[in-house]
C-alpha cells in the first residue's frame, strides 16, 4: 500500500467525518434532531475512550493484568449515579445556561472572574498534553501501519499529525462555531462524535473477535496457552508492584470516576450538550454495556499479543495493530487503525472545542473586553466567533508544540492519568457546588491553587524532569534545595504509593482541606449564597428563593440593556428575546423606563449563553453598579438570618391569612351597612308610596264627614276615589309582602313541568279585554309547536309575563297607528329564550338601569301616573333569577322596549 | 289671612282634595303636578303660601324651593313642605332650602287649614 494511498485515505476519513457532521446540521436545521435519544448520548459520553484506551488498555493489560480495570470502573460505578447527579449537573447548565465547566464552577461561586481563569488554565495545562497524546498516536499508528505495511521506514514522512491538527481546527471551527449562543446544540460536531464512537467499538470488536476466535479458539484455548507460557500468573493478580495495591485501586477508581464527569469534554457532552435530561437514565446503561463490550476483549488480545511476540520486541501498546498485521491481515489492521484513529479525533475535537471555549470566555474576552471601550461599534457576535477560532487555533498549536517538544522523546502514556489528576483537582469546587452550600469563593481559589501546585510539582514536574526539560534531576532523588521531605514522588516522606496516586492524594487532600477550611472560616458573598441556593434549588427541583436585599443597583434605562442584547444577538433575535421576556412577565418597557431586577437577571443569562458566566458579569456590570457586598459583618449576618426568614416567612403567611380574613370581615360589614342603607331605602319608599293615597282617602272622607261642607255634587266623585286609592293601597301592601317573601326565598317556589307556551297563550288571552282597550295588538311567535317541558313555577311565571305585558300595553304609543307587542318563544338545548318587543314609547337610556329597582316609576308626561306600585318589575326579576334565568332590557326612546329573558329548563334543586 | 294658594304635587287625588278643601275655605287656589311646572306657576300667578311635595318628577320638591327662594322678593311667599317620607333629614333639608313648615301625609284637615293661618 503506498505511503498516499493511506493518507488519501486518512484524509477521505476526515473528510467524511466532515459530511457527517454536515448532514446532521443539515437534519436540524429541518428540524430533525439526530442527536435526540439516548444512544447517541451514551455514545458521545465515550469519547471518554480515547485512543489512549484504545490502544493503551491492551498495553496497560498486557503489563500489569487487570491494572487496565480502574480506568473504566470508575465511570462505571458513577454511572449508578446518573440519574440524580446528571439530571442535576444537566438542569443546572440549561437554567443558568452554562457552556463549560469553568463556567459551572465560576457561575456557582458569584460568577467570579478569577475562578474561571484558574479552572481554565487548570483545564488548558491537564488537557493540552493529553490532546498531543492523541496526535501522537494517530501518527505512530500511522507510521507502524505503513512501515509494516512496506517493511521499511518512508523516506519522507508526512506530517499525519499536523495534517490532522490543522483538519480537527478546520471542523471544529466550522461545526462549533457557528452560532453564537455556545450552550446551544452543537448537532454536527456531537453526531460526528457518536459515530466516531461507534466506529471505535466496531474496529475494537473486530480485533477482540478476530483474536479470540479466529487466531485463537475462543477464551478457553487463549488462557490454556498463556498459561502454558507462564504468562497468565504474573498478570491476573492486584498486588503487582507497578499498580496494584488495594489502596492504588481505591485511588484509581476515585480518579477516573471524578475524572468522567470532570474532563471539560465529558463536562460539555453530559451537562451543555444533552438535548433531554430523562436521556441520562437509558444512556448509563446503554454506556456501561459498551465499556463492558470493549472490557471483555481486552485480555485475550493482550494474551494472544504476549503469546504471539513473545521474545521479540514488540510495544504492548501496538498489539491490536501488530496482531492482524503479523497475520497478514491488513485489511482489519486497518479498520482497528481507523477505529483508534476515531477514538483519537472524537477526543481531540471535543477536547479541543471545550477548552476553547473555557480560553474564550473566561481569558480573551474579558481582556478583550478590557481594551475596547464602549459604543465603538465592534461587531460583537463577530468577534467573539473570532475569538472562539482563534482560542481553537491556539489550543491545536499548543497541542502540536507540546507533541513534537515534550512528546517526541517522552512516552506519552503516563499523560492520560497525569492529566486526570490534574483535572480532577476541579472535584471539590464541582462537587462542594452542588452539594456542599457553604463552600465559598475564597475557598475554591485557595484549594485550586494549592491542588494544582501540587500537582504541577508531583506529577507534571517530574514528567518534564524525566523527558529532559529540567536537566536538574536530582529534586527527584534529593527533593528541592536537597530537601528530602520535598521530593516530587515522596512528598513528606511518603513512599511506596504508585506515582499517580502520590500526586492524586496529596493534591486533592490539600486542595479539599483548604477548601473545606477557608469555607468553613470565612464568609461567602451575598451573591454566592443566592447562587448557592439556586444551584440546589434545581436539583431539589424547587424554585429557589432569591434573596434581591443586595440588588442595591443603579436603575437602569430599559434601552441600555436593550443596546447589549443588540450588539450580542443583532436586532431581530434581540427583539425575539425581550419579546419572549415581556411576555412571560407580562410587562413593556418603553425606552426609558427602569428595567425591573429579573430583567437583568434574565439578560445576564442570555449572555453567559455567549460569553460565559464571568464576562457576562462583567458586561453587565459596566452598565449596572452593584453594591458591594462583600463588606463582611453584613453578609455573615445574612447567612445567619436565612432561618430567621424562612421562619418570618411562616408568620408572614399567617399574618396574610389574617389579612384576608380582615378584608372578608371587613367586605361583609360593608355588605350589611349596604343591606342596612337598602333597607332604610326600602322602608322609607313603602312609607312614602302608602301615605300617598292614604293622604287623599283621608283629606276626601274628612271633608265628606263634615257638615258644614255642602259636597253633594262630588260626593259621588270622592267616594270614587276613595274606594280606588284604597284598593292601591291594598294591592300596594300585597306586592310588598310578596316582593319581601321573594327577597327572603321564605316563599318556596311550586315547580311543575308546564309547557311554557301553552302558559304565554293563556296569559296573552287573560289580557286580553285590556289590549284591545288601547288598541294593542299581541301575537306569539313560536318556533316550533312542540316544546319541550320546563321545570317552573307557573303562577310566578304568570305574573312575569302579566306584569311585563301590562307595562307594555300601559305605555303603549299613541302616535302610532298599529300599537302591537311580540312575544317570540325560542328553545335552546337546555333553556328558552323569550323576547317580548312593543312599538311602545320606549324608556330613556338614563333610567333603563333603574326599572328594575324597588318602587322605580317613570316619569311619566301623561297627566295621570302611571298606575302601579313600582315593584313590577323588581319582582319580576326576581322570580326569573329564582329560576336561575336572567333578564334584560334594551329600548330607545319612541321606538319601542325589548325585554329578553333566559329560563334555564332545569333549575338547579338548592336554589328553588 | 292669605288667599292665594299654590299646590304643587303630582298626585292628582292629593291636589284635588286640596283644591276642594281650601276652596271651601275661600282661598284663591292654582295647582301643578311637578316642580317645573310648578315653578312656572309660581312665576306668574305669585301665590303668598305654596304647598309643595317632595318626591316629584321633573323638578323635585327641594329643588322647586331652592329655585323659588334664589330671588330675593320671592321671600315674600310661605312655603309649606307636604311630606310623605316624614324623615328628619327631608326635613332638615327642607328647612335648609328654605321652607317655613311642614306637614306630614296624611294629614287632617284642620292640620292642613291651620297651617296657612
Amino acid at each position: 500500500m503506498s505511503l498516499w494511498l493511506l493518507f488519501g485515505l486518512c484524509l477521505f476519513y476526515l473528510l467524511f467525518l466532515f459530511g457527517i457532521a454536515y448532514y446532521a446540521e443539515r437534519k436540524s436545521l429541518l428540524g430533525k434532531s439526530l442527536i435526540n435519544n439516548p444512544l447517541v448520548y451514551a455514545l458521545s459520553l465515550t469519547t471518554y475512550c480515547t485512543a489512549w484506551t484504545f490502544y493503551g488498555s491492551v498495553g496497560k493489560a498486557a503489563t500489569t493484568g487487570i491494572g487496565f480495570l480502574p480506568t473504566y470502573l470508575g465511570p462505571v460505578i458513577l454511572a449508578g449515579f446518573w440519574f440524580i447527579l446528571f439530571r442535576w449537573v444537566i438542569r443546572i447548565c440549561k437554567i443558568q445556561r452554562i457552556t463549560s465547566i469553568a463556567d459551572f464552577i465560576a457561575s456557582r461561586y458569584g460568577s467570579s472572574t478569577p475562578i474561571g481563569v484558574l479552572v481554565s488554565i487548570v483545564s488548558i495545562l491537564a488537557i493540552v498534553p493529553y490532546i498531543s497524546l492523541q496526535l501522537k498516536a494517530i501518527s505512530q499508528s500511522f507510521d507502524i501501519l505503513y512501515n509494516n505495511f512496506n517493511n521499511s521506514e518512508a523516506v519522507i514522512q508526512p506530517n499525519t499529525g499536523l495534517v490532522t491538527a490543522i483538519l480537527m481546527s478546520l471542523f471544529i471551527i466550522i461545526f462549533g462555531t457557528r452560532k453564537i449562543d455556545a450552550s446551544e446544540r452543537q448537532e454536527g460536531m456531537v453526531f460526528a462524535i457518536a459515530f466516531e464512537a461507534m466506529l471505535k467499538l466496531v474496529a475494537f470488536l473486530a480485533i477482540g473477535i478476530y483474536v479470540t476466535f479466529w487466531v485463537y479458539d475462543g477464551f478457553g484455548d487463549i488462557f490454556e496457552k498463556a498459561n502454558e507460557a507462564l504468562i497468565l500468573e504474573r498478570l491476573t493478580s492486584v498486588s503487582d508492584s507497578s499498580i496494584g495495591g488495594y489502596w492504588d485501586w481505591f485511588m484509581l477508581i476515585n480518579l477516573s470516576f471524578f475524572a468522567f464527569m470532570l474532563l471539560p469534554r465529558q463536562f460539555y457532552l453530559i451537562g451543555v450538550q444533552n438535548t433531554d435530561e430523562s436521556h441520562s437514565s437509558s444512556a448509563a446503561w446503554l454506556f456501561s454495556l459498551y465499556l463492558l463490550i470493549i472490557n471483555v476483549f481486552i485480555i485475550p488480545i493482550a494474551l494472544g499479543g504476549l503469546i504471539a511476540f513473545q521474545g521479540s520486541n514488540v510495544n504492548a501498546d501496538t498489539f491490536v495493530l501488530m496482531l492482524p498485521i503479523s497475520n497478514g491481515d491488513y485489511i482489519l489492521s486497518l479498520v482497528v487503525f481507523f477505529g483508534g484513529f476515531a477514538a483519537a479525533t472524537g477526543m481531540i475535537i471535543s477536547s479541543a472545542y471545550a477548552i476553547s471555549m473555557m480560553l474564550t470566555n473566561n481569558i480573551l474576552l474579558p481582556i478583550t473586553l478590557k481594551f475596547i471601550k464602549e459604543d465603538m461599534g465592534y461587531n460583537f457576535p463577530r468577534m467573539i466567533l473570532l475569538l472562539r477560532r482563534v482560542s481553537i487555533v491556539l489550543i491545536m498549536i499548543l497541542s502540536y508544540i507540546f507533541l513534537v517538544t515534550v512528546g517526541r522523546d517522552y512516552p506519552l502514556v503516563e499523560i492520560g492519568l497525569i492529566s486526570f489528576v490534574g483535572i480532577v483537582q476541579l472535584a471539590p469546587s464541582f462537587f462542594g457546588a452542588i452539594l456542599w452550600k457553604r463552600g465559598n469563593k475564597k475557598g475554591v481559589i485557595t484549594g485550586l491553587i494549592i491542588g494544582t501546585l501540587l500537582w504541577l510539582f508531583t506529577l507534571v514536574l517530574p514528567t518534564m524532569i524525566r523527558a529532559n526539560i529540567f536537566l536538574d534531576i536530582d529534586i527527584l532523588s534529593d527533593g528541592v534545595l536537597g530537601l528530602g521531605i520535598f521530593r516530587p514522588y515522596a512528598l513528606f516522606g511518603f513512599m511506596g504509593m504508585n506515582n499517580i496516586v502520590h500526586g492524586m492524594f496529596w493534591s486533592l487532600l490539600m486542595n479539599s482541606a483548604a477548601y473545606f477550611i477557608i469555607s468553613v472560616y470565612t464568609n461567602p458573598t451575598l451573591e454566592e449564597i443566592e447562587k448557592a441556593s439556586e444551584f440546589s434549588a434545581i436539583g431539589n427541583n424547587l424554585v429557589s428563593d432569591r434573596i434581591l436585599l443586595n440588588q442595591n443597583m443603579n436603575s437602569i434605562p430599559f434601552i441600555k440593556i436593550k443596546q447589549l442584547l443588540v450588539k450580542f444577538f443583532g436586532l431581530e433575535d434581540a427583539n425575539k428575546l425581550i419579546t419572549q421576556y415581556q411576555d412571560d412577565y407580562k410587562i413593556k418597557f418603553k425606552p426609558y423606563d427602569k428595567v425591573t431586577i429579573s430583567f437583568i437577571d434574565y439578560t445576564e443569562n442570555l449572555l453567559t449563553g455567549v460569553v460565559g458566566s464571568a464576562t457576562s458579569r462583567i458586561l453587565i456590570s459596566k452598565i449596572v453598579k452593584r453594591k458591594n457586598l462583600e463588606e463582611g459583618e453584613i453578609i455573615k449576618a445574612v447567612s445567619e438570618t436565612r432561618d430567621i426568614i424562612s421562619h418570618s416567612k411562616e408568620l408572614e403567611a399567617k399574618s396574610k391569612e389574617l389579612e384576608v380574613t380582615t378584608a372578608q370581615l371587613q367586605h361583609a360589614n360593608e355588605r350589611l351597612k349596604e343591606l342596612d342603607e337598602m333597607k332604610d331605602n326600602f322602608i322609607a319608599s313603602i312609607s312614602h308610596e302608602l301615605r300617598t293615597p292614604l293622604t287623599s282617602i283621608r283629606a276626601f272622607a274628612e271633608m265628606l264627614n263634615n257638615k258644614n261642607y255642602d259636597l253633594e255634587d262630588q260626593k259621588e266623585e270622592f267616594l270614587n276615589i276613595i274606594v280606588n286609592e284604597s284598593t292601591r293601597l291594598s294591592c300596594l301592601i300585597n306586592d310588598i309582602l310578596y316582593f319581601e317573601k321573594l327577597v327572603q326565598k321564605k316563599n318556596d317556589l311550586l315547580i311543575v313541568q308546564s309547557n311554557l307556551y301553552e302558559l304565554t297563550d293563556k296569559v296573552v288571552r287573560s289580557l286580553k279585554p285590556q289590549s284591545d282597550k288601547v288598541d294593542v295588538l299581541i301575537t306569539v311567535i313560536k318556533e316550533n309547536e312542540n316544546p319541550s317541558l320546563i321545570f317552573l313555577d307557573e303562577d310566578k311565571i304568570k305574573q312575569v309575563f302579566i306584569n311585563l305585558l301590562n307595562n307594555a300595553i300601559k305605555f303603549n304609543d299613541e302616535k302610532k297607528s298599529k300599537k302591537y307587542i311580540q312575544i317570540d318563544l325560542n328553545e335552546q338545548e337546555e333553556s328558552f329564550e323569550i323576547k317580548i318587543f312593543d312599538n311602545g314609547i320606549g324608556i330613556p337610556e338614563s333610567e333603563l338601569e333603574k326599572i328594575f329597582k324597588e318602587f322605580y316609576q317613570i316619569e311619566s308626561d301623561k297627566e295621570n301616573k302611571p298606575y302601579g306600585s313600582g315593584l313590577g318589575l323588581a319582582i319580576s326579576k326576581k322570580i326569573i333569577e329564582l329560576h336561575d334565568g336572567s333578564i334584560h332590557v334594551k329600548s330607545q326612546i319612541n321606538e319601542g322596549t325589548e325585554f329578553f329573558i333566559h329560563l334555564p329548563k332545569k333549575i338547579d334543586n338548592n336554589l328553588a | 289671612m292669605y288667599s292665594k294658594v299654590l299646590i304643587v304635587d303630582d298626585d292628582p287625588n292629593i291636589v284635588l282634595a286640596i283644591k276642594t278643601l281650601l276652596k271651601l275655605h275661600t282661598y284663591d287656589v292654582e295647582s301643578a303636578s311637578n316642580g317645573l311646572e310648578g315653578y312656572q306657576k309660581f312665576l306668574d300667578y305669585k301665590p303668598e303660601i305654596v304647598l309643595v311635595d317632595i318626591m316629584m318628577p321633573k323638578l323635585n320638591g327641594h329643588e322647586m324651593v331652592k329655585k323659588i327662594r334664589s330671588k330675593e322678593h320671592h321671600f315674600l311667599s310661605k312655603i309649606i313642605y307636604l311630606t310623605a317620607k316624614g324623615m328628619e333629614q327631608d326635613k332638615r333639608e327642607g328647612y335648609a332650602k328654605g321652607a317655613d313648615d311642614f306637614i306630614v301625609k296624611p294629614f287632617s284637615n284642620e292640620e292642613l287649614l291651620d297651617s296657612l293661618k
